[in-house]
């Protein structure tokens, strides 16, 4: 609002400079001043494409024209008058006119919160009045501002119902190779029945509380790592009938990806240059090695153990006067950069004719973490090197049947040190300050017993792992248009291969270190660790291959008022991962639409759908979904209404749905026998001779079927003031059941583990809001969008085990909620420790944590264990503001989520760690007290401190300003004379301030993985 | 692109194994068949482990503490600190587990036509046997429990089976051991079935069943509960115990194993009645050995006791508080049992050919915040003879089930309670202390039937130590009320002066007991709250 007041500030004093110079024109000029001309001039969007129907308005003269099919316009002005050009869905420009002479060259270009009258949709588009579901979709536009390697990231906060998080900030990689035993003659693969692959490790997305389905233009496929300027949106579907065509899948909702289609026209380029700088967040704070070793001792000497530092050891920390034999080493410090770098490239061609038109979309990603260190023979910081390229052609054949191709390949190259980028991470979380020395006197590696692997030496000389991944997919999509014989009838056949394959080859070497002492004038050097050469190892890690067919064949009529559409569909989706048999699910439906004049609506879904996972005559199932809507602004009392014209669109809608999940597994309904997986072999006889083992995995469940959905929806849509202000917001309630979960009443004297059965209910509820409004002031343009999300998740039947006492049980529970014990502080006399209770076999004293006993027995137990986690509906947000003035743009995402808890995990000593943080120096003294903040230190786990509970948790609230961006556009008619249409620097940002209420680490992380990063980028995007 | 898709595959996949493979018709080998077998076998406990946590079952008695946080689970054992909920030595599962194994071979292996007959039998009784040792797992721990026969229970039964009465149960499992006494192969057996149940292996868990059964917390010494033991003292069942031992003596096919240290670490030792067999390895070497051995990295997880230490008396067969026996306090391992180098690493003993060091500051007890012995005292039993640090290498650490030593002590116990002190019991005793080097190892033959017992229950301390014995037997003859809670489990501190060393005894444990309910294990809570028809163990 303050820049908005300022601008208008300025303009004002603009404007009066600019009537003091008209004033004292006038004076001398009067004749030229009247004098009115013709001006002309070409509108173009921002690939030079020709604009036609832009109104061009004329300040001085107040005349009004359009632009025509050539984007050409000729308006009345004067001299240095100033013309305005308006289209709905563009910024409003203006241009100074000087003279006669001038030629005006305009750019316009989209609004930023795009608003298009058709969306995209499963397998379709559809007109936005027709829609009665649940959509929501971001544009290019959003994409494109957050600089991240996934176009997962810039999705949190934008889209209401669409629940993220980052879990950790670099991808993780998988090395470990397929393979199988084969013993005997049988086959044992080491890991069947893989999930798809997904490179996205990074973020978790729950729709509505549930994993969605990604689709990527038309696909189903996990793909993240599409360059964001080649997407057209993004779209989430979040209700039963959207997502009805699924069939056993559409319980989950759907993530849609649309990619860029061709425009035609002369070859248009798009290309973008950017580099980011990336710092972590969060990083913990490691106590220095005196204070560690004093706190240390103060665990022990709590436990009444041998203390372990003396005061010479302290002395020696403290004053760095033996580095070597009382090492201080922040792992933080020495092997992480204060920053790290990642550029990205992307090139974007389109063009055409009428016959046929392309895109061709390259970009390049180059990714660095932060480990510092190098190896002169190879590189040993984790990278990221990808490559994609995203094509389609669209061939009109005839005017009937149009062909499209698309090919979208993505080659990525992963390094990594060899001793892993997790494990040194995990390693410098969990390594004390005092540990060892990085190096000897002698130059080796400082190690102990204890910590034979030295962390920097793992990071330099531990040789690499590299991953490759690659994914092709081609999509073949025809369209025949029936016309000629039977008005409104089509046809269309979509057939897509892809296939996806990674592999990793391991050089990772080892490196021993040494633990180096003094006695008298004697220097030795233990050993430990063990040597290795450097490993040369080649993994298949995941194969897959995808083959899609749908084919479908719809007619729509119209006879008055009355517009049917209807629709009969086949699609029929086969995967294959490695060694699994491929599995193959097929949707048979029929759907049909009806509509009265716009006015009211009805749509209905009924889906065959089987999955060949399932027991033979068990795996198909009926799915069926319908919708009514009505747009209460087709009435004719509202049309006629001249009170109500603000109102521009005022639409009811409903839809229901019943929806699958088949979360089958690999062939679980039949019985059978594996490999021992920790032992497969057994050693008999006197040699020990290797004897396969053969064991039965768990019981079979027969009678396995897919899990169920019943979603009901509501909404409404509304839009306001000439549609500048738009209004939505939807109720749900969805019902999931049949669930798979273990029985509760599953006895040990079967002698087996129990099967998933299909007995859980669950009830997700929520409401989601959305609004956006977008205006200009002349050609200041703002806008303003903002979501929230309400998410309440309820077990309505879990078969639980039977649980004595009524806290114990989590059925009435939101789902997945923490199970803990209350705690009620620490223990502050030795008679309060005497009399609390206690876990069995602990003896408590002072400084402890005393947990309430609900059920009053004395001991704390599983019956003491309460729902602690929060029981409140999860509410998250997300505002996005824009605004735009003459070139420059600024945009602003501030995202944040409410009732939501951490449960810190790091505690320290105590978690079974040895590394200490600063936050324990607040630990449990006698003279501390009551103003403790973390219980007395004790070595190791504690049975009593360390365990989930209230102690440890805080709010996980927080606020983030989550993504930024101020760009400026040069001046088009300058850069125009450079043929060039745009050219836009811009700096963007992301996780740039947050507010936590709990803000010790970041509220998104938990344990002890790689840090989410602050990234400031700058780039360039230059258009011709 | 339509085409591809046209591909055919099976329907289900065809390499996963089903029961009509394991229990092949057409394989006269059985080969299958013999891997679900060695199934059911690596399901045996691995008593040669550190099963609990990282730590051996001792480290849960009065023989050793560990060197862990004293959470690690096994203290848990020492401190009264089960529960219904947790219990680090649980078997309720893991033993049905090996029951309905063995059930399912023993139902459908008819169907296998194996060429060899008697082999056949004797899979039949390997199976059958191994279902008796789960019982016997499940028995001593919780008492009585469930008897499900020969019944494979499926998803739509409704398992709702109450307890047996220990009785039964010991019936039951004799029973069995008898019916696999007949098919089982007769010892010794060659080298290649080394490791599998023989005639001989079923009578020592017969024998060893009897010996619990008439001891003093089932014979009549419980709380009354038929599921706990016998209602009433019956002399007899010594006898019965007594007998099932002198069956295997009188087979005269085992023999002690003229050297101790031998008996773990070699390939067949002719002792070895029954072991679970394990590759070659040093994972007790690895788990247990002394800390900072750099090229023999040690963990040194066990810490055994003062107790432990002191209960090994002097190489002249005296104890050490004897007043005759020579015993030094300040040179406390000198002319001890020989056993108690070969149980246990003291200060001075030699381990790679280097001297430990757990004095204070000492190579091998630092300080510091390294895991480290917590006693003075770390593990030496199993591990191998290493002479330097260049010939620590893998060897051979079967999990010795029943070694032909524990059928002599089985048998002069069961005796001695029986009919008290006669010759053939000093011959048993007597020899078992001849071959652990005793000089003189003779034994006074008027002695009284106590005392016998005394000097029988110190011999298994001593000749067990670390087998999980110790642990079964106090609570057998009820007496782990008086060992756990006589005061906190010792170590030694040992200072280094200008006179030399000086030895302190010092508090390391303060271990506990609740006699009303610890004698047997809590059945664990979901098994009651599942099933309507189990009854929880008193106390619990």
């Amino acid at each position: 609002m303050k820049i908005y007041i300022t601008t208008i500030a300025k303009t004002y004093y603009v404007m009066k400079t600019f009537l003091a110079l008209i004033f004292f024109t006038t004076c001398f000029c009067v004749k030229s001043m009247a004098q009115q001309f013709t001006v002309t001039g070409n509108i173009v969007d921002e690939y030079g494409h020709a604009l036609s129907g832009v109104t061009v308005q004329s300040k001085k003269s107040a005349a009004t024209s359009s632009s025509d099919s050539n984007g050409t316009f000729k308006i009345q002005a004067q001299s240095k008058d100033v013309l305005l050009f308006r289209d709905t869905n563009y910024e409003t420009t203006s241009a100074t006119v000087k003279d006669a002479s001038t030629i005006i060259f305009v750019k316009l270009i989209p609004n930023f919160f795009a608003a298009p009258d058709t969306i995209n949709v499963l397998y379709e588009t559809k007109n936005k009045q027709k829609i009665l579901g649940s959509v929501a979709t971001i544009y290019t536009n959003q994409l494109t501002t957050t600089p991240a390697p996934l176009y997962a990231y810039p999705l949190t906060g934008r889209l209401p119902g669409l629940y993220t998080q980052q879990t950790r900030g670099w991808e993780g990689t998988n090395n470990s190779g397929l393979g199988s035993v084969d013993v005997n003659g049988l086959y044992y693969p080491n890991r069947k029945g893989l999930n798809g692959p997904n490179d996205n490790t990074e973020l978790t997305l729950t729709l509505r509380g549930q994993q969605p389905v990604t689709i990527v233009d038309g696909v189903q496929r996990d793909i993240y790592t599409i360059d964001p300027e080649n997407i057209e949106s993004v779209s989430v579907l979040k209700d039963g009938l959207s997502t009805i065509l699924l069939g056993q899948r559409s319980s989950r909702g759907v993530i849609l990806v649309t990619t860029k289609k061709p425009v035609s026209g002369k070859p248009h380029i798009s290309l973008t240059a950017q580099s980011g700088i990336q710092t972590p967040l969060g990083l913990p704070d490691p106590l220095p090695a005196y204070q560690y070793a004093y706190l240390y001792n103060e665990g022990q000497y709590n436990e009444q153990k041998p203390l372990s530092y003396t005061e010479a050891d302290f002395q020696a920390y403290k004053n760095h006067s033996d580095i070597y034999g009382h090492p201080d080493v922040n792992w933080f410090n020495t092997l992480f950069k204060k920053n790290s770098i990642m550029n990205r490239y992307s090139l974007n061609v389109t063009g055409g004719g009428a016959a046929a038109r392309y895109t061709i979309g390259l970009s390049y990603l180059d990714d660095n973490a932060l480990f510092k260190g190098s190896n002169p023979d190879y590189e040993t910081n984790a990278t990221i090197k990808r490559y994609t390229v995203n094509s389609n052609i669209d061939v009109d054949v005839t005017k009937e049947f149009k062909v499209k191709l698309q090919m979208f390949a993505r080659v990525q190259e992963d390094n990594q040190p060899g001793a892993g980028t997790d494990a040194i991470i995990s390693q410098m979380f969990t390594t004390p300050n005092n540990a060892y020395p990085v190096f000897n006197p002698d130059g080796s590696f400082g190690g102990t017993q204890s910590y034979p692997k030295n962390l920097y030496a793992q990071l330099t000389q531990s040789g690499y792992i590299q991953d490759y991944e690659r994914d092709i997919f081609s999509n073949l999509e025809m369209n025949y248009n029936f016309d000629r014989f039977v008005p409104g009838l089509w046809a269309k056949v979509q057939s897509n291969i892809s296939v996806f394959a990674s592999n990793s080859t391991n050089r990772s070497a080892a490196v021993p270190s040494f633990k180096f002492a003094v006695s008298g004038s004697d220097t030795t050097y233990n050993r430990y660790g063990s040597f290795a050469d450097q490993a040369n190892a080649f993994n298949l890690t995941y194969s897959a291959q995808f083959w899609y067919l749908q084919s479908a064949i719809g007619y729509t009529r119209s006879i008055k008022k009355n517009n049917f559409t209807a629709k009969a569909f086949y699609d029929r989706n086969e995967s294959i991962f490695n060694y699994d048999l491929p599995e193959t699910n097929q949707n048979l439906a029929i759907a049909g639409s009806y509509d009265f004049d716009g006015k009211y609506f009805a749509e209905a879904t009924v889906n065959y759908s089987g999955n060949d996972r399932y027991p033979p005559g068990k795996q198909f199932g009926l799915f069926y979904a319908g919708g009514i809507g009505w747009n209460i602004t087709k009435e004719n009392f509202f049309k006629n209404s001249s009170a109500l014209q603000w109102v521009n669109n005022l639409k009811l809608r409903a839809t229901y749905g019943k929806t699958g999940n088949d979360n089958v597994g690999y062939f679980t309904w039949r019985e059978s026998y594996q490999l021992n997986v920790v032992n497969p072999t057994y050693p008999i006889g006197i040699s020990r001779a290797s004897q396969a083992v053969t064991q039965q995995t768990t019981l079979a469940n027969p009678n396995v079927t897919w899990e169920k959905g019943d979603k009901f929806n509501a909404g409404i849509d509304a839009a306001f003031f000439k549609n500048r202000l738009l209004l939505t917001a939807d109720f749900y309630n969805d019902r999931y059941y049949d669930l798979l979960q273990l029985r509760g009443k599953q006895t040990s004297l079967i002698g087996i583990g129990y099967p998933l059965e299909n007995l859980g209910i669950n009830n997700y509820s929520g409401i989601e809001l959305q609004t956006t409004y977008q205006n200009n002031y002349k050609d200041f343009n703002y806008a303003l969008s903002g979501n929230i999300s309400f998410e309440k998740s309820k077990v309505i039947y879990s078969d639980e085990v039977v649980e004595k006492y009524p806290w114990n049980v989590s059925t009435g529970q939101p789902v997945g909620v923490t199970f803990g014990y209350i705690a009620q502080g620490l223990i502050q006399t030795q008679q309060e420790a005497e009399t609390s209770p206690h876990p069995a076999g602990y003896i408590l004293q002072p400084g402890d944590i005393k947990y309430a006993d609900l059920n009053g027995d004395g001991l704390i137990n599983q019956y003491d264990q309460t729902a602690i986690g929060e029981t409140k509906p999860l509410v998250f947000y997300g505002v996005t503001g824009n605004l735009s003035y003459k070139g420059f743009d600024i945009n602003i995402l501030l995202q944040g989520v409410t009732n939501r808890k951490y449960i810190m995990n790091d505690n320290s000593f105590g978690s079974g760690t040895q590394q200490g943080y600063s936050y324990i120096i607040g630990r449990w003294t006698p003279e501390t007290s009551t103003a403790s903040t973390f219980p007395r230190l004790t070595p190791g786990i504690n049975a009593n401190n360390d365990v989930t509970s209230t102690f440890w948790q805080r709010s996980g609230n927080y606020f983030r300003l989550k993504n930024a961006e101020v760009g400026y556009s040069l001046p088009y008619p300058l850069i125009n004379r450079l043929h060039f249409t745009s050219i836009r620097v811009f700096a963007n940002g992301l996780n740039l301030f947050t507010q936590a209420a709990f803000s010790r680490v970041d509220p998104e992380v938990n344990g002890y993985t790689y840090p989410i990063q602050r990234v400031i980028n700058f780039g360039i995007n230059i258009k011709f | 692109m339509v085409l591809s898709s046209c591909r055919k595959y099976e329907a289900v996949p065809v390499e996963t194994v089903t029961q009509d493979y394991i229990f092949d018709t057409k394989d006269s080998n059985g080969i299958y068949a013999s891997q679900y077998l060695f199934s059911i076998y690596s399901s045996l406990p691995d008593i040669a482990g550190n099963r609990i946590g990282r730590d051996l079952l001792a480290a849960g008695s009065d023989d050793a503490v560990t060197s862990q946080s004293t959470a690690a689970p096994v203290t848990l054992l020492a401190t009264n600190g089960i529960t219904i909920f947790n219990n680090p030595d649980d078997a309720w599962s893991r033993s049905y587990n090996g029951i309905r194994m063995a059930t399912n071979f023993l139902n459908n292996f008819s169907v296998v036509p194996l060429k060899n007959a008697n082999e056949k039998r004797s899979w039949f009784g390997e199976a059958r046997a191994m279902r008796a040792f789960f019982y016997w797992e499940l028995v001593r721990r919780y008492g009585g429990v469930p008897l499900l026969g020969d019944s494979l229970k499926t998803l739509k039964d409704n398992i709702q089976i109450p307890r047996s009465s220990f009785g039964t149960c010991v019936n039951y499992i004799v029973s069995e051991c008898n019916q696999a006494i007949d098919s089982l192969r007769d010892d010794p057996v060659i080298d290649a079935n080394y490791g599998r149940f023989s005639k001989d292996g079923a009578r020592a868990l017969k024998a060893r069943v009897l010996l619990f059964a008439a001891s003093p917390l089932y014979n009549g010494g419980n709380t009354g509960d038929s599921l706990n033991g016998y209602t009433s003292y019956d002399a007899n069942r010594w006898k019965l115990a007594a007998d099932a031992a002198k069956e295997i003596i009188s087979q005269d096919v085992y023999h002690l194993e003229p050297n101790f240290i031998d008996i773990f670490i070699i390939q067949r030792s002719n002792e070895v009645i029954f072991a679970k067999t394990n590759t070659l390895g040093r994972p007790i070497e690895t788990n247990n050995g002394p800390i900072n051995f750099a090229t023999a990295p040690g963990a040194g997880n066990t810490s055994p006791t003062q107790e432990l230490v002191n209960a090994f008396g002097m190489s002249n067969g005296l104890e050490i508080n004897d007043p005759g026996s020579g015993y030094d306090s300040t040179n406390p391992y000198a002319n001890r049992d020989p056993r108690l180098s070969y149980t246990v690493l003291y200060n001075g003993a030699q381990w790679l050919s280097t001297a430990i060091q757990t004095f204070n500051g000492g190579i091998n007890r630092p300080g510091g915040s390294t895991v480290q012995t917590q006693t003075g005292y770390y593990l030496r039993k199993f591990m191998g003879d290493f002479k330097d640090q260049t010939s620590y290498q893998d060897h051979y650490h079967d999990a010795i089930y029943f070694r032909y030593a524990e059928v002599l002590l089985n048998y002069a116990e069961a005796m001695n309670e029986y009919s008290g002190p006669s010759e053939e019991i000093f011959t048993a005793v007597e020899s078992i202390r001849k071959r652990a080097g005793l000089n003189p190892y003779t034994l006074d033959h008027s002695i009284s039937k106590d005392s016998l017992r005394t000097i029988i229950h110190n011999e298994r301390r001593k000749e067990f130590a670390f087998e999980e014995q110790r642990y079964w037997d106090i609570r057998r003859w009820k007496i782990a009320g008086k060992v756990y809670n006589s005061g906190p489990l010792h170590g030694i501190s040992i200072t280094p002066t200008i006179n030399g060393l000086l030895y302190n005894v010092v508090p390391v444990l303060q271990s506990s007991f609740d006699e009303s309910k610890m004698y047997f294990y809590p059945i664990p809570n979901t098994e009651v709250v599942t099933n309507a028809k189990m009854r929880q163990n008193p106390g619990w």
